[in-house]
């Protein structure tokens, strides 16, 4: 929508048209006359360029972080891509549970009442299966299933499910390594290639499982401790999910949201769901606040630590930047990136896997920092964000 | 006679086409008393009709410079430069302004044109005692300019020149 001009624009327009070509001896008289000093107006411009100058250079080092951060973002013409290969797998995992529960949701209707004795047997064994599935589990599972147990017992780690591990072992070379090669894990088996009880019992806890609602079947989590692998299905799919978040395949996702939490005890739903709900993050350092604005100054003695507010993927480290010195970028989950600037030592370098808590540089004065202090951002896809949000109080 | 200073800024560096705000920094240090003081009166003239007094306006001018968010053509004057600046900002939060005004879906409303009308009376009323002086900003607020306004006026160019300084130091005092 245009606007009428304002006569007053005008009329300022040709006022300043007439101060920028008035005498500097009659500016200056003029200022005198007015406020009994000449120097009086030029003395409180000085006074408003030192502010302007203060406000200017966060300004312009948000920007520089932003143009940076911009730079390093993934593109976002892969994401799509990874949506479509997530709708992919969702299908793909549905309709398989689908076709292996759908016999046991039929088996009632289609099995003749009189049914022979060695039959008849074997349905009360699935009955009795699936009302104790811990301990038919335990007895049941194949082979393969029970020597997977015993390995991840050893391990001391608690359950992981195999197929999670494959998950995360295809976003962590550093896991790749750790684990054990792809043969000796049991991969899922068509129904004819377990025994007979095993199978029945894992169909049994299969149909139980996925008929009950979704609180039963939080109220059921302990018995799923040993679940087969089947059903682990949805865990695997949701680290999947979660994995997705993180904008870097090759990375351990899954260990990167829970560092020192020890690995789910119960593959169901509850923990993983857990784990999606809202970053937080923890001071970098304790001390003064010098200044808030798109970020935050924090007072620190040199070579103060300065610790990963949370758990992240170390995206940039390094002095390009004059303003900021020493800067350190930090992906995190959801989007979130912190930004950790003025440092007089990084101890991390990019491509870095860090923990909440670690040290991950010491405090300085580097770049344009007029003391020692920590400048740090919170970013959200790109836009800083205020930290006070993300931050605990005190 | 010594004018308002119109900064040359001088570098061996090769030619860009615009100052870096590190060269931004050094231009307006070396503003001279008459610059800086024709640049506050140049300010108080623009934030009249925004929402923040003159030092904010000029502050924020300084800030988007010193930020690198306003291009400074190396051709351009310092204070011509910030002029031009103070201009656009204050035209930025005047639109802002209406925009969050109740009456924003009408800009040129009755309640609006009522209160320019009001303004724009004041200022006649300041001269009503010289009509060669209320010819010259009649004009002034229609947009006219040079030879146009020295016509209007009916002076001659000296008297004309000594009417317009006239009739902007009413102006600015009575923004004081």
């Amino acid at each position: 929508m245009t606007r009428k001009p304002d006569p007053l624009d005008h009329l300022a327009d040709a006022l300043a048209e007439d101060i920028l070509d008035a005498p500097a001896e009659r500016i200056l008289a003029e200022a005198a006359e007015d406020h009994g000093d000449d120097a009086a107006l030029a003395a409180a411009f000085d006074g408003i360029a030192a502010r302007a100058a203060r406000q200017a250079r966060p300004r312009r080092l948000a920007d520089r972080i932003g143009a940076l951060a911009a730079m390093l973002a993934p593109k976002g013409a892969w994401r799509p891509a990874m949506a479509a290969v997530a709708g992919l797998a969702v299908i793909v995992v549905a309709g398989d549970l689908y076709w292996h529960v759908r016999p046991e949701i039929e088996l009632p209707a289609a099995v003749p009442a009189p049914a022979s004795a060695p039959a008849a047997a074997a349905r009360d064994t699935v009955a009795q299966d699936a009302l104790a599935r811990e301990a038919v589990t335990k007895k049941a599972v194949a082979p393969e299933a029970a020597k997977e147990e015993a390995r991840q017992e050893a391990a001391g780690a608690g359950f992981v499910p195999a197929q999670d591990r494959r998950a995360d072992a295809a976003y962590s070379p550093a896991q790749v390594a750790a684990a054990p090669p792809p043969a000796a894990e049991p991969a899922p088996q068509p129904p004819a290639a377990a025994s007979a009880p095993a199978e029945q019992a894992r169909r049994g806890k299969t149909l139980a499982t996925n008929s009950a609602p979704a609180a039963a079947r939080v109220a059921e989590a302990p018995a799923l401790v040993r679940a087969p692998v089947r059903d682990d299905r949805l865990h695997t799919l949701l680290d999947y999910e979660r994995a997705r978040t993180y904008d870097q395949p090759g990375r351990a996702v899954s260990q990167l949201a829970q560092p020192n939490a020890p690995r789910p005890v119960a593959p169901g739903l509850v923990a993983p769901l857990s784990r999606l709900a809202g970053l937080s993050f923890d001071w970098p350092l304790r001390g003064r606040v010098l200044a808030r604005g798109e970020g935050i100054d924090v007072a620190a003695p040199s070579g103060t630590d300065v610790r990963a507010a949370a758990d992240g993927l170390v995206i940039y480290a390094g002095g390009a930047d004059k303003g900021f010195g020493n800067l350190i970028l930090v992906r995190h989950r959801d989007g979130f990136v912190t930004v950790y600037g003025y440092t007089s030592r990084m101890l991390v370098k990019a491509g870095d896997e860090i923990r909440r808590g670690q040290v991950i540089a010491k405090s300085g004065a580097s770049g344009e920092a007029a003391e020692p202090q920590l400048h740090f951002e919170i970013r959200k896809d790109v836009a800083p964000v205020d930290p006070a949000q993300y931050l605990p109080r005190g | 006679m010594t004018t308002v200073s119109t900064l040359g800024f001088a570098t061996t560096e090769p030619a860009a086409a615009t100052l870096s705000p590190a060269e931004a920094a050094v231009a307006i240090r070396a503003l001279t008393a008459a610059d800086k003081t024709a640049l506050m009166k140049i300010a108080r003239l623009y934030a009249r009709k925004t929402p923040y007094d003159h030092e904010d306006l000029l502050q924020e001018a300084l800030c988007r410079v010193l930020a690198g968010a306003r291009a400074w053509p190396r051709h351009v004057a310092a204070v011509a430069f910030l002029w031009g600046v103070v201009r656009s900002i204050a035209s930025e939060w005047k639109a802002q302004a209406l925009d969050r005004a109740p009456d924003a879906v009408d800009p040129d409303g009755e309640e609006r044109r009522a209160i320019a009308r009001f303004d724009v009376a004041k200022v006649l009323s300041l001269f009503a005692d010289d009509p060669a002086a209320e010819a010259i900003v009649r004009g002034m607020l229609d947009g006219a300019r040079g030879a146009e306004l020295q016509a209007l006026s009916g002076l001659d160019k000296t008297d004309y020149e000594s009417k317009r300084t006239k009739i902007r130091r009413r102006i600015e005092k009575l923004a004081l």
